[in-house]
């Protein structure tokens, strides 16, 4: 896991697995901007709990904590074990 | 403890089916099941973190009884309506046949967990349920226990809302409850316009037919597995991802439903673990899988065993067939694996499906042909190319018919009418609808479709339901909060269903009428519109189309025409 490479992971994923073209920027909305439906958020939810090495309740896989890149960031960071 | 998906394991062999055969109600046949074997492992769950647990027949009945004593204390009768919501596991299982013990009628319902709906209107939305559908027990996880007790309008009816945990009592302190065949044992929920869902009441004779009659057309028997991730509030989840392997004495295996979302290879995984050869979902599924798993995580992969993995619930594409055998080929899938299917909750599940040695197969149509002239003439190139969703089971009789009830010959499209032994006894509490939809033994399943060499082939659907991964919304549900959202002309937004051919379901499209202009407020307002539908609903809005007052189609009686919409914004979805 390395945060410096986390836009450009989760892109990648986005790109890759998810099959969206445009490149999101971190405060751009997926889901409200109608980028993603809600399959797709809880697809991302597994992607990001492998990435994070986090576990993600089903509660909280909600829009906002994905709905973008900043979000996802912020909720990772505090599923982490405080150091 | 985590296992290993790659190592494989034979779980235990069935029983081989015993008791089907000669069976005519459901209860009583589940209780010769568990008591003649009780040793039997034929539930298997297996979750995202590999952890698999597995639970033999005795202990499954001994739960049963437990939650029939434990109901009976707070003074369960027979016919008594319970709402259960529970994640996929074994106490959902227990639970709903410790209902049926009591002789009340079980029916499930999704956990909000499962939708991204604001909790509250959650509550509210499963409170007018309860109401309509006079609950007497909701029997669930926790959070949702806790929720509706902190709802004053639920604490306001005459129900009594229950965590599983609770329910403890000594197995034998109350007896079981005898049941005919004629007797209702379940209801499912069922989508209605009404935006409240309708209770499908369904006998226990109806349900041992129609289990009996896939079986029989799918060739089951003793050596087959079952691994199935569909949720069991779906018909399709309880009656074949549940019932039929634990009647027919098959090992199932059970994936939670979210489990698979956040990673579909999980499905495949448990397929070549268990040696698994029978499954049933929705389109969406396979084409999740043929495009959304990378093939690092399919290394090693086995999907030999796989022999009946069936399409139904919503119109099985031909290019998501096709994606999927192509994709899997390499992994020992076959295409003959493939099983296009046609059901639906009136008749328990399923109605048509092919047999246990066809491959799929698809026929071309003229365009023009069928939608105007509502006749499905063959062509060889281009046209409409369609996928045969099978012949009806031997239980099953299907009429094409039109608007003035005449019965249509082959290859003339029209409304799809079956008659079996396995439809629905009616709507609870809603007999004006029961009468409109069941007519001489005959049910109008409000699908339209055509016949050709015996198969069905599913065209649209009469009603504006949406159909999403295998699911039922009606589009009423979404206009309700259309019209609740500011900026939006009230009465004047229409939702509706578009093909997404990629995913392999529908997205929802909506059409709203402002008297906005400026393309800052127009954005604000499509993105207020997307938020409020998923907090009410869950749904996300693939499309949203904001027009001038009069941009939405009314009919001359002023009510709102979706199909004379959508057709007429085509190109924003084509």
């Amino acid at each position: 896991m390395d945060w410096d490479r986390f836009e450009e992971e989760v892109g990648a994923f986005l790109r890759d697995e998810l099959r969206v073209e445009e490149r999101p920027g971190p405060q751009a909305s997926l889901y409200r901007s109608g980028l993603l439906d809600s399959a797709s958020l809880v697809q991302l939810a597994g992607f990001l709990e492998e990435w994070a090495g986090v576990s993600i309740p089903d509660r909280d896989v909600k829009i906002e904590n994905f709905d973008t890149l900043h979000a996802m960031k912020q909720y990772l960071r505090s599923r982490l074990p405080s150091a | 403890m985590p296992v290993s998906l790659r190592e494989r394991v034979e779980l235990p062999k069935s029983h081989g089916g015993q008791g089907l055969d000669a069976a005519r109600e459901l209860a009583g046949l589940l209780r010769r099941q568990c008591e003649t074997f009780p040793d039997c492992q034929p539930l298997t769950i297996l979750d995202r973190q590999h952890d698999e647990h597995r639970l033999p027949l005795g202990a499954l009945w001994q739960r049963a009884r437990e939650v029939r004593s434990a109901l009976g204390e707070r003074g369960l009768r027979r016919g008594d309506m319970v709402a259960v919501i529970l994640p996929t596991g074994f106490e959902i299982i227990a639970t709903f046949f410790g209902v049926m013990l009591g002789g009340a009628v079980p029916g499930l319902i999704p956990p909000p967990s499962n939708r991204f709906a604001d909790e509250n209107i959650y509550a509210a939305h499963l409170t007018s349920i309860l109401e309509r559908f006079g609950t007497r027990f909701v029997i669930a996880e926790p959070a949702v226990a806790e929720l509706l007790l902190a709802t004053p309008a639920l604490r306001a009816l005459p129900c009594q809302v229950l965590q599983a945990a609770e329910l403890r009592a000594a197995a034998g302190a109350f007896p079981i409850v005898e049941r005919s065949p004629e007797e209702v044992v379940l209801v499912q929920y069922s989508s209605g316009s009404t935006g409240l869902p309708k209770g499908v009441l369904l006998q226990g004779g109806a349900v041992v037919n129609n289990v009996r009659a896939t079986a029989a057309r799918l060739a089951l028997g003793a050596a087959d597995v079952s691994v199935n991730w569909i949720p069991l509030y779906h018909d399709m989840g309880l009656i074949d991802a549940l019932l039929m392997p634990l009647l027919c004495g098959l090992p199932t295996v059970l994936i939670p439903t979210l489990d698979f979302l956040r990673d579909p290879s999980l499905w495949l995984w448990a397929v070549h673990r268990y040696r698994g050869s029978l499954s049933f979902a929705p389109n969406f599924a396979f084409a999740l899988c043929a495009a959304r798993i990378a093939d690092r995580h399919l290394e090693g992969l086995d999907l030999s065993s796989w022999r009946a993995s069936v399409s139904a619930s919503e119109p099985v594409l031909p290019e998501t067939v096709d994606a999927f055998c192509e994709r899997f080929a390499p992994y020992g899938f076959r295409r003959s694996a493939l099983k296009p299917a046609w059901g639906l909750a009136e008749s328990v599940c399923l109605l048509t499906g092919i047999g246990a040695d066809e491959e799929p197969r698809s026929l071309r149509v003229d365009r023009d042909a069928l939608a105007q002239q509502d006749l499905a003439r063959p062509v060889q190139e281009d046209g409409v190319r369609l996928t045969s969703c099978g012949r009806p089971y031997a239980n099953c009789q299907l009429e094409i018919r039109n608007a003035a009830g005449t019965v249509h010959g082959e290859g003339e499209l029209g409304e799809v009418w079956a008659r079996s032994d396995c439809l629905l006894l009616g709507y609870h509490g809603d007999p004006e609808r029961t009468a409109a939809i069941l007519q001489g033994g005959w049910l109008d399943t409000g699908d339209r479709g055509f016949l050709h060499e015996g198969h069905l082939y599913f065209v649209a659907r009469e009603k504006d339901l949406i159909v999403i991964g295998g699911e039922k919304y009606a589009p009423q549900e979404i206009e309700s909060v259309l019209n609740t959202v500011p900026g939006v002309r009230a009465g004047c937004a229409v939702a509706f269903g578009v093909m997404n051919r990629n995913r392999g379901t529908e997205d929802v499209a909506v059409v709203a009428e402002t008297r906005l202009t400026g393309e800052d407020e127009l954005q604000a307002l499509r993105e207020a519109i997307r938020t409020e539908v998923a907090r009410h609903t869950g749904l996300g809005v693939r499309h949203v189309l904001l027009v001038p007052p009069g941009g939405v189609t009314k009919t001359t009686s002023g009510k709102l025409a979706r199909g004379a919409t959508e057709a007429r914004y085509h190109e924003h979805w084509a």
